[in-house]
């Protein structure tokens, strides 16, 4: 009986110890609560005001897209003695192919030129031109969207191509044939190209026509070429002097 | 073309994560970093198979499958460390994207710093909204969220012009389909997504950023906002917490395996975890109206 007692009474001191305990636990679990839930409220308002800055700040970066233009480029007056070609009096085009033997056209609207002309020989001794490589154009608008994207031309990062010749010598034999040699930029390599054409001046203004294939690998646009889904070659046809 | 995008782009890097989230699965200390393992394993594989993607980046873009290896590392030797430690890796993972994948174009020159800066903001607020949403709502509803706004990424790229960029959007798609895979195919419900979520919101976000401003299409950037929207919906709702989170799911796993007791399958996956969707379809059907428009147009 006696130690009946003593354990009734162990086990009361017990209840109310645990109960005060759980009460408190409890008190405390509710207090933790509310501070974890004010400081969620406040970690997302935070990150709400956050996500507000954010967004302003990229709409205060503003839109950078300006077109580019070839006036700034290296490449020289027609008032030092040369004949100006730009888009209106000459053509840059191009047709691409694919093994299975489909093919695509376009070319650069926007592009400006210089022929300087020997006096005495009446030849033309150097050409330079820079084109606007935004202004590409393609037999379809899905291509020329394509076209300009990293895939081939990163016209973002690469928005000139420049082209400048220095060494034009006659072909032995061919009359009015000529072998231009120069270097064209392109993305960001530069490379010797080189092709034949047919230039000829007349009272101070200058004809030229050519095809000629570019390999476009040489200027690091790969794309569609190890799998073997687009020629690496390219057919470039140049005609200062008309225009279709 | 498309076919190769496809199979190079998406299939086997998707294959090889498939491979290391199940490999990493098997082992229990390597459990937490299955995540985090996969998209290494994914972005690896495309700079192996993807020829113009090279191992040291020289364009901005190159800096994509770089950084979202490097931050899975980081996260992988962050651990379970302090919140604090981790953190500093999201932070130090949007410095350096933002410092990388800006591109320093003359055009630019201006405002590239109030760009890197604005990236700064938005890549922290996207890493910890992802993280935050992803730890406590379901694995299986968190990843099928995280896999669809990547391949829906994708396919903007595609839109946007760009095979390149839809084939590195396939690389974070086929990491994350391999996390949905195994959180699908088990009775598993999280395997510390929200671990991969700073490596997985640079890939996202980055490429977005990257893609608008090399494209020349006529999409506009509320596409590509709304596409990445998804994954901020899961933060937004957890407060109404009915599904187990990451830490239920990492003890019952530890506990029971892959099993959660008293927890039926699919709860709180339905119609209404779809909703999170909603602006990820909206941004890409306007994309996809657009482009279509365009070529009739064309």
């Amino acid at each position: 009986m006696v130690v009946t007692k003593a354990v009734r009474e162990r086990y009361t001191l017990f209840q109310t110890t645990h109960t005060l305990s759980s009460e408190s636990l409890q008190l405390n679990v509710a207090k933790n609560k509310t501070k974890l839930k004010f400081w969620r409220r406040l970690s997302m308002r935070y990150l709400g005001l956050f996500a507000l800055l954010a967004i302003v700040s990229f709409a205060g970066c503003g839109n950078d897209t300006e077109d580019a233009s070839v006036s700034g480029t290296t490449v020289p007056d027609a008032d030092a003695g040369g004949f100006a070609f730009s888009g209106e009096n000459a053509l840059i085009a191009f047709k691409g192919t694919k093994p299975d033997g489909s093919s695509h056209v376009g070319g650069f609207k926007d592009f400006k030129g210089t022929a300087q002309i020997d006096e005495e020989t009446e030849t033309v001794k150097s050409i330079a031109v820079s084109i606007n490589v935004e202004s590409i154009f393609s037999d379809s608008e899905k291509l020329t969207t394509h076209l300009k994207n990293v895939d081939f031309f990163a016209v973002s990062e690469f928005p000139l191509a420049e082209f400048k010749a220095d060494d034009i010598s006659a072909v032995e034999g061919e009359e009015g044939r000529f072998l231009v040699k120069g270097e064209l930029s392109l993305l960001e390599k530069t490379d010797m190209v080189e092709f034949p054409a047919t230039i000829a001046v007349a009272d101070g203004s200058v004809t030229m026509e050519s095809t000629f294939m570019l390999d476009r690998t040489k200027f690091g646009m790969n794309y569609g070429v190890e799998d073997n889904k687009i020629d690496p070659g390219v057919e470039l046809t140049i005609a200062i002097g008309r225009t279709e | 073309m498309l076919f190769d995008v496809v199979v190079v782009g998406f299939l086997v890097p998707f294959s090889v994560a498939l491979v290391l989230v199940l490999g990493c699965w098997k082992v229990e200390s390597f459990r937490s970093a299955s995540a985090s393992v996969a998209l290494i394993g994914a972005s690896v594989t495309g700079v192996l198979l993807l020829s113009w993607l090279p191992v040291v980046p020289d364009k901005h873009w190159q800096w994509l499958p770089t950084l979202a290896s490097i931050g899975c590392l980081l996260t992988v030797i962050a651990g379970n460390r302090a919140r604090y430690i981790r953190l500093a890796v999201v932070v130090v993972l949007a410095l350096v994207a933002s410092y990388t994948l800006v591109p320093n174009w003359k055009r630019l020159e201006e405002t590239i710093w109030g760009y890197r800066i604005a990236g700064v903001f938005v890549l922290i607020v996207y890493s910890l909204f992802t993280e935050f949403g992803t730890s406590r709502s379901d694995g299986r509803l968190a990843s099928l969220i995280l896999a669809i706004t990547a391949i829906a990424t994708s396919i903007l790229m595609f839109c946007s012009g760009s095979l390149k960029f839809a084939q590195i959007g396939g690389l974070i798609a086929a990491a994350s389909l391999a996390w949905a895979a195994v959180l699908w195919s088990t009775q598993s419900r999280n395997f510390n997504l929200a671990g991969a979520m700073p490596a997985y919101s640079v890939g996202i976000v980055g490429l977005l950023f990257c893609g608008y401003m090399n494209s020349y299409s006529d999409l506009p950037i509320p596409c590509y906002c709304l596409v990445a929207a998804a994954p901020l919906g899961l933060a937004l709702s957890v407060s109404r917490k009915s599904t187990p989170t990451s830490s239920d799911c990492d003890q019952a796993s530890k506990t029971n395996g892959l099993e959660i007791d008293g927890v039926p399958p699919n709860k709180g996956i339905g119609p209404t975890g779809l909703l999170y969707l909603l602006p990820t379809a909206i941004g890409l059907g306007w994309a996809i109206v657009l482009t279509v428009l365009a070529e009739f147009q064309g």
